[in-house]
């Protein structure tokens, strides 16, 4: 194995996305073929790369600066990393072959689903943080270019909304993240990702910390600078959402957040409860953001951004054990939340809505979007036995060993956050899949084989990472935190009573004695009634029918209850009602004070009256300048 | 060498009156004079790589501008418009600049010393033949892509 | 009796001129071949300062002619293709380039 292996995992997708252009539209086939040939590759030359030992590839020094152009290096955490990226792009490709059949612009969607695989294998795998921050940028780029081809339902002005509202806050945040990697280069003289340890104190080191940390966030999604997710989801194909906001950036932002804690910075006291606070805040406001959601990508998208939370809220208490759990939830949450992202495709393509109240009862006609979607939800709801249960375990594990008895404040909010997560998604399971059928919803088919594969197989991969969570705690997580795990079998002792096969064994085991009392009491088939709701009678897609009932005056004879109005006490309680409705008017979006703040660029937009002659003429302001500030010097 | 200096002011001149004239064919000869010039200018130098470059650019680039204006229009109409304020922006950015350049940048240049020419050199000549020539193929490319009638997207 | 560089340069400026305050297209193009000739002369004369005939200067040199008579030719067609379109060389008049 040579380290030229390391070039291949980030530019052979880079290559052949450059390529995948040049593929006319007559032959798409070969161009959806391609690409999922290209990241499968891309797959296997991750693997290979995590199996072999650590390799270094870099080009010559420039002259002027402690920068490489190239410098990979394949880091235990990256390179376990670039495996999962590579998967999800082939996942994706693979069922967007379908989903995104008959769609405008597929001519640049397929090569930019390389571009960002390659982009993504290069930031994570770059030891410079010149190259670092180049790779970082180009997902930048293509998460805008994706968000601008827009999905079936959306107006053009909101995708272009959406778009550039991606582009502020990421920008704007990749721009605080140049900023802090400037400080930190002042700070240790070196530009070298695994060479800068410093000690966090000064004001200097702290607002390096705290700028390379809103980078990372950003790009992750935590409050407050999560808002482009849920504004992006209901302009975005789902399957954009489940590959770059639900998984890569996820990947890719918390990547950055734990290197700076693990690596850059030794986390001191204020920034460890900042983050802390950071996390808690995130998953108590976005979750309950999701609950009173009625559409399902935009409900998705804020527990997208809740579950980043529980990955801030477990580095954040700087323990091994929680940044472990914080790792582990952030590849959990990259498999489940993708998984339930492609599920909502699923449905979206065969329904042709998301809206929860025009859904209903597709789990007899769906089986294996249901059985992908329940395994999902039960996962980021953290029931155990699945991966998102162990997970957000650990967290809680790294909240009591943070040690101050303050923090249980933390530890209740988190899992309150986690009930209120399964709460949602009881109504989403009930909306969607189970419940009665709408009227206007026809004959309702599973989708092909091609999109259930990458479903049901991320929802195979949070049964794995449940049931045999050692497996990725000892081969991916342990070597990058620094703690060795006890190998499969043996129970994890530390990481309280959890055993996670041990405990799968005995839930089945207790599953099977009661499925067997259930048997023995009651062999006959059950009996199958409408549903029953003391005697009132709802009127079909009335948002307050239970409550106010116009239905029951109507006397309509269907009976549905809508999945929607589940917690609209919740949204109408008193002092909540206030905070969503500021919420629902964007009043916590970072975004729309941005708007406010700067009114000089109103001014600045009159500058702008599109003659190349004025900018020209600007730059030559620009070097008149020059020329006489260096005259005066010299 | 009085000679180079006074090539070099021709050249001036006639570039300065081909952004002048009214009339774009008495800017287009004017643009001519200018490459003449430049081509003996070269030849001075001793260049002769640079002055058959000359050459094959300007026997190319006037035809093509001769065959533009044929196409198109002959009279500059924007020389009579008023300016606007934007235009006297740019006018005052660009007159700034060249004050500057006089009074700031040019007494710092150092004075070309000129001596009598060297011996020429001869080196392989062969390779950069062959990328001239694919530079202008690129080129001439391009114009097909622009101009041909078929297959292009009207509208 | 100016310098050589400094006549260089002012062809340079003459350039700058024609590119930023002409509104004609055809002028714009003059106006940056004027600069490439600047550009392709002051290598001449580098290389002549340098007492080198024949070598990198010349090729640069060279390079930049052809280049620039690239560049040229299809800015030249561009600009009858523009004039094709919109009835005039006048930039400001060609919105569509407006941003």
């Amino acid at each position: 194995m040579n380290s030229s292996m390391l070039l291949w995992a980030v530019f052979l997708p880079i290559i052949a996305g450059a390529l995948c252009f040049a593929i006319p539209d007559r032959t798409k086939w070969l161009r959806e073929g391609f690409t999922a040939v290209v990241t499968l590759a891309t797959l296997v030359i991750a693997v290979l790369i995590f199996f072999s030992p650590e390799m270094r590839f870099q080009t010559a020094e420039l002259g002027f600066a402690p920068v490489k152009f190239l410098d990979f290096y394949s880091y235990h955490f990256s390179s376990f990393l670039i495996m999962f990226v590579s998967l999800f792009g082939f996942l994706i490709s693979l069922y967007s072959m379908k989903y995104m059949e008959g769609r405008g612009r597929l001519q640049e969607y397929y090569p930019y689903i390389l571009l960002t695989v390659g982009a993504a294998n290069g930031a994570l795998l770059s030891d410079n943080f010149l190259p670092f921050l180049g790779f970082w940028g180009i997902i930048l780029v293509t998460l805008f270019l994706f968000t601008t081809i827009g999905s079936r339902d959306a107006s053009p002005e909101k995708v272009f909304d959406a778009a550039n509202k991606n582009m502020m806050i990421l920008g704007g945040a990749d721009l605080a993240l140049i900023l802090g990697v400037g400080f930190l280069w002042y700070l240790s003289g070196s530009l070298t990702l695994s060479e800068v340890s410093i000690p966090l104190h000064g004001a200097m080191a702290i607002s390096a910390f705290v700028l390379i940390m809103i980078g990372a966030i950003a790009k992750a999604g935590a409050m407050p600078v999560h808002s482009w997710i849920p504004q992006m989801a209901e302009a975005s194909p789902a399957s954009v959402m489940a590959f770059l906001p639900a998984s890569l950036d996820k990947l890719l932002g918390i990547y950055l957040l734990s290197r700076i804690v693990l690596d850059f910075f030794e986390l001191n006291f204020s920034m460890s409860l900042l983050l802390m606070i950071i996390g808690v805040v995130t998953i108590i406001a976005a979750v309950m953001m999701a609950m009173i959601q009625h559409d399902l990508r935009k409900l998705l998208s804020f527990h997208a951004v809740s579950q980043v939370g529980y990955m801030v809220l477990g580095i954040g208490t700087g323990t091994p054990i929680g940044i472990a759990g914080a790792i582990f939830h952030m590849l959990n949450h990259a498999i489940y939340k993708s998984c339930l992202f492609l599920t909502a495709g699923s449905v979206e393509r065969r329904t042709g809505t998301m809206d929860l109240a025009k859904l209903g009862g597709l789990g007899r006609m769906m089986p294996f979007t249901m059985v992908a979607f329940f395994i999902a939800a039960l996962s980021i709801s953290g029931v155990p036995p699945l991966n998102g249960f162990v997970s957000k375990w650990m967290v809680y594990q790294g909240i009591i060993e943070a040690g101050a008895a303050q923090y249980w404040i933390f530890l209740v909010a988190a899992m309150f956050g986690s009930a209120l997560t399964l709460a949602s998604f009881i109504k989403v399971g009930h909306s969607v899949f189970l419940g009665d059928k709408p009227r206007d919803l026809g004959e309702v088919k599973e989708v092909e084989h091609s999109m259930t594969f990458p479903m049901v197989a991320l929802a195979a991969l949070c049964v794995v990472f449940g049931i045999f969570a050692q497996l990725p705690l000892v081969y991916f997580i342990g070597p990058v935190v620094g703690i060795s795990f006890p190998a499969f079998p043996a129970a994890i002792s530390w990481t309280g009573i959890w055993s996670p096969t041990l405990g799968t064994i005995l839930l089945l085991v207790a599953l099977a004695i009661g499925g067997l009392i259930y048997l023995a009491g009651r062999i006959r088939v059950a009996r199958v009634a409408p549903v029953y709701i003391g005697g009132e009678t709802t009127g079909e897609g009335t948002t307050d029918s239970l409550s106010h009932a116009p239905g029951r005056l109507t006397g309509l004879r269907d009976t549905r209850v809508l999945g929607t109005e589940f917690y609209d006490t919740i949204r109408n309680l008193r002092g909540l009602k206030w905070a969503y409705d500021k919420g629902e008017a964007a009043a916590f979006d970072i975004y729309s004070y941005g708007k406010h703040v700067f009114p000089i660029s109103e001014v600045l937009k009159l500058l702008h009256n599109g003659r190349l002659a004025n900018y020209v003429s600007w730059c030559l302001w620009g070097l008149i300048i020059l020329f006489i500030v260096t005259a005066s010097i010299g | 060498m009085i000679g180079i200096e006074i090539l070099l002011g021709l050249i001036i001149v006639t570039g300065f009156v081909a952004l002048e004239v009214k009339k774009l064919r008495t800017s287009v000869i004017s643009l001519a004079a200018a490459g003449l010039f430049f081509i003996i200018a070269s030849f001075v130098f001793g260049s002769l790589e640079v002055g058959v470059g000359g050459i094959i650019a300007f026997s190319i680039l006037i035809p093509l501008l001769f065959w533009a204006l044929k196409q198109t229009t002959g009279e500059d109409i924007t020389i009579r418009i008023r300016p606007e304020p934007n235009d006297i922006f740019i006018l005052i950015s660009v007159a700034v600049f060249v004050i500057v350049c006089f009074l700031v940048v040019f007494p710092r240049l150092g004075i070309a010393e000129l001596g009598p020419p060297p011996a020429p050199i001869e080196g392989p000549a062969g390779l950069s033949i062959l990328r001239e020539v694919l530079v202008l193929l690129a080129a001439a490319a391009g114009i097909w892509a622009v101009i041909r009638k078929v297959g292009r997207r009207e509208k | 009796m100016m310098p050589v560089y400094v006549l260089c340069a002012i062809l340079f400026l003459t350039g700058i001129y024609g590119v930023v305050a002409k509104k004609n297209l055809i002028k714009i193009i003059i106006g940056i071949f004027l600069m490439v000739q600047s550009v392709a002369l002051l290598l001449l004369i580098l290389g002549y300062a340098a007492g080198e005939v024949g070598g990198l200067f010349q090729t640069i040199g060279l390079i930049t002619m052809i280049g620039g008579l690239a560049v040229m030719s299809l800015m030249i067609v561009t600009a009858v293709r523009l004039h094709e379109k919109y009835g005039t060389f006048d930039i400001s008049e060609i919105r569509r380039l407006k941003g």
